[in-house]
């Protein structure tokens, strides 16, 4: 290693150092914990919710087992269920309901005479999912079933969050935070001449200062992407869960999100670190990336690759698929059908890291220091 | 490396308001002061000279490096700017290892820490915070900064303010043994008795123009258009006034406690008729020239020509 080389290195983690405490602990930067924080309460929230139901289940099913002399009730049984069969029927085939309700409400005979239409809801449970039965005037009207969640069903709501709010919003705006403040916040604290009056290339300052906000932006959003799949994970029962790791591949998915976040770290990063070098104004260069992520997915093929949610999108895991129904426009938000190849991706964040870290570089470069002007 | 500080016809425009124009300079050695009403232009000198801003039109090279590259200028100049902030959150002694390692040091960082501070009277206080420190501590530090790693050149804007008198006397006597060794200094500061004190040199800015550069004495002589002043203590005052005042030339003689001071056109005929009193008997305690420095310089390029 030249000695040149090895001076630039140090003074590159002299700069490191400097930064990373400023960015992890500014007070500015609240907000962005917040940020990163907000979808693990959630699924904290969520978890809370579907283990107190899993509870109620569990002693649904066993008081239910006991009224049928330990004969418990399966998913065929409620298939056996039609609407239009009488409350004794339905008490003969399940048994007594482990909880109920009952309802009335106004209507109307076909000859118009009003009438009061009297209700009861059947609750029971099976393993897999809870049952409501819903009988009007004595007789079946519906049967509903809420199945408890397994991790198909949370490894989507986790890539719903991870796709539209994480990536979207919390990234996004964190590395807005982050990095636009990385040499605007020293203009406007007027103490960036600190750097700029040292022995060292104004580039190995941004290199610094990039691989701070860089490790600043990981830390945080990692963390969130790795306690959000932990607590989603322990909502699942043991096996569930081992088989979601081992043959669902659940290793690969969870090692593509933390380096899809890291990517996208880099990338929107190295766009706030440049803005805030030729922009005085973060919310107009914000806005204007918002946009056009936003309709990335309308725009012609070529203008798709000058973006950064494209190449994001295109690593993402778990394709989302929209429900029928969805209006067309909508649907192209939610699934990508130019999806390309994953390397291909990671070197298109690359190379937009790159061309938005060199252009920084040569602001920097020629950047005049003249706090009156801020 | 080669020596000295050249601006080469340097300009420096921001949009359409002018900053400096045309400077060309070639600074010795020794301390050399800019001075100049205020948006004379100093600042940006020194800006420029430290490549915090760029010239417009021109070159600017010191010792040998360009003003455009930072690692290598740095190396040899030390700035303190007019900026009164640091970076937040740090410690004296802190704030200096963090700029020794910038530069890509890594040896010897705490005794050159400890001696910057010792340099500037701030050893007492290396552990407090620079938030807490005073007007003058905030001075000081900068000094330290511009001084830690033993430049060859320092630049110092406005160094003498927020000082209280001991540690005024201290930083002048510290900038004249910076400047004894053959070193570089160039200051700028409001307070003209201060850049009588202790300039080698003057540089005279006015509207961003050069107006006078040089020796202070040689800068008065290059003013003949100006009459010159002349204070003669004498215990025959009022006699020598009077006398004085036949004198062609002689436009104003006046008495004051330190003595006579006379203002003439024609200095080579007073000093002429000044010998011939004297051998005549007249007695004559000093003569001393009461407009050769730079309160006087100021007064006629800049405020004479406002």
């Amino acid at each position: 290693m030249s000695p040149v080389f090895r001076s630039r290195l140090h003074q590159t983690a002299a700069v490191f150092r400097l930064e990373i405490g400023k960015t992890l602990f500014s007070r500015r930067g609240l907000w962005i914990y917040l940020l990163a924080a907000l979808p693990v309460v959630l699924f904290i929230m969520a978890g809370i919710f579907a283990g107190h139901r899993a509870s109620e289940r569990a002693s649904w099913i066993a008081s239910e087992t006991a009224a049928r002399q330990g004969q418990p009730l399966t998913a065929a049984d409620f298939s056996a269920l039609l609407t239009g069969m009488s409350e004794a029927e339905v008490r003969q085939r399940l048994g007594p309901p482990a909880d109920f309700n009952t309802f009335s409400f106004p209507s109307r005979t076909p000859q118009g005479r009003r009438i009061r239409i009297h209700g009861l809801n059947f609750y029971y449970a099976v393993p897999e999912a809870n049952y409501e039965i819903t009988l009007l005037d004595g007789k079946v009207d519906a049967i509903r079933n809420r199945a408890a969640p397994g991790f198909s069903e949370l490894v989507n709501v986790f890539a719903t969050v991870y796709q539209f709010f994480m990536l979207r919003l919390a990234i996004f705006f964190g590395c807005l935070g982050i990095f636009m403040n990385l040499f605007r916040g020293e203009l406007l604290d007027k103490s960036l001449h600190f750097y700029f009056l040292a022995p060292i290339r104004r580039e190995v300052v941004l290199a610094g200062k990039f691989l701070a906000g860089l490790a600043a932006a990981g830390l945080i959003f990692l963390t969130s992407v790795a306690v959000q799949i932990v607590v989603l994970g322990a909502q699942l029962p043991p096996p569930a869960r081992a088989q979601f790791l081992s043959v669902q591949n659940g290793w690969h998915q969870i090692a593509a999100y933390l380096a899809i976040t890291l990517l996208a770290c880099a990338a929107y990063g190295a766009f706030f670190c440049a803005a805030g070098l030729f922009t005085k104004n973060p919310i107009l260069p914000a806005a204007i990336l918002l946009v056009w992520e936003g309709i990335n997915p309308f725009l012609p093929a070529l203008l798709k690759k000058i973006s950064i949610i494209y190449y994001l999108n295109a690593l993402l895991p778990t394709r989302l698929n929209a429900a029928p129904g969805t209006p067309s426009l909508l649907s192209l938000l939610i699934s990508d059908p130019d999806a390309l190849a994953p390397l291909w991706a990671i070197l298109g964040l690359l190379c937009v890291a790159a061309v938005l870290l060199a252009l920084a570089a040569r602001r920097v470069r020629r950047l005049e220091l003249d706090y009156t002007a801020e | 490396m080669a020596a000295g500080i050249q601006f080469e016809d340097v300009s420096k425009f921001y949009g359409e308001v002018l900053g400096v124009n045309h400077v060309s300079l070639d600074i010795p050695s020794g301390i050399t002061s800019l001075v100049g009403p205020n948006g004379a232009g100093k600042s940006t000198l020194m800006n420029l000279l430290a490549g915090l801003i760029q010239p417009t039109r021109g070159r600017i090279q010191v010792m040998g490096v360009g003003s455009d590259d930072p690692e290598r200028l740095f190396r040899v100049v030390g700035y303190s700017p007019q900026y009164d902030s640091f970076p937040r959150g740090m410690r004296a002694g802190e704030l200096l290892r963090a700029h020794l390692r910038l530069a890509g040091e890594t040896e010897n960082i705490a005794p050159r820490v400890t001696a910057a501070l010792e340099q500037v009277g701030l050893a007492a206080v290396a552990g407090r915070k620079l938030a807490a420190f005073s007007k003058g501590m905030r001075q000081r530090m900068r000094l330290a900064l511009a001084l830690l790693h033993d430049p060859q050149v320092l630049i110092l804007d406005e160094p003498l303010n927020g000082l209280d008198p001991l540690a005024r006397a201290e930083s002048i006597a510290l900038f004249r043994a910076f400047a004894a060794q053959g070193r570089y200094l160039i200051l700028s500061s409001h307070i003209l008795h201060d850049v009588d004190a202790i300039s080698d040199q003057l540089i005279l800015l006015s509207n961003g123009c050069v107006v006078a550069e040089g020796a202070i004495q040689g800068v008065r002589a290059e003013l003949p258009d100006r009459p010159l002043q002349v204070r003669i203590r004498s215990p025959r005052a009022r006699e020598l006034a009077a006398t004085a005042f036949q004198l062609p030339g002689v436009i104003e003689a006046s008495l004051d406690a330190r003595g006579v001071l006379i203002t003439t056109r024609d200095p080579h005929a007073f000093y002429l008729a000044l010998n011939q009193w004297a051998a005549a008997g007249l007695p004559i305690e000093a003569v001393q020239p009461a407009d050769d420095n730079a309160q006087a310089i100021y007064g006629y390029l800049v405020e004479g020509a406002r």
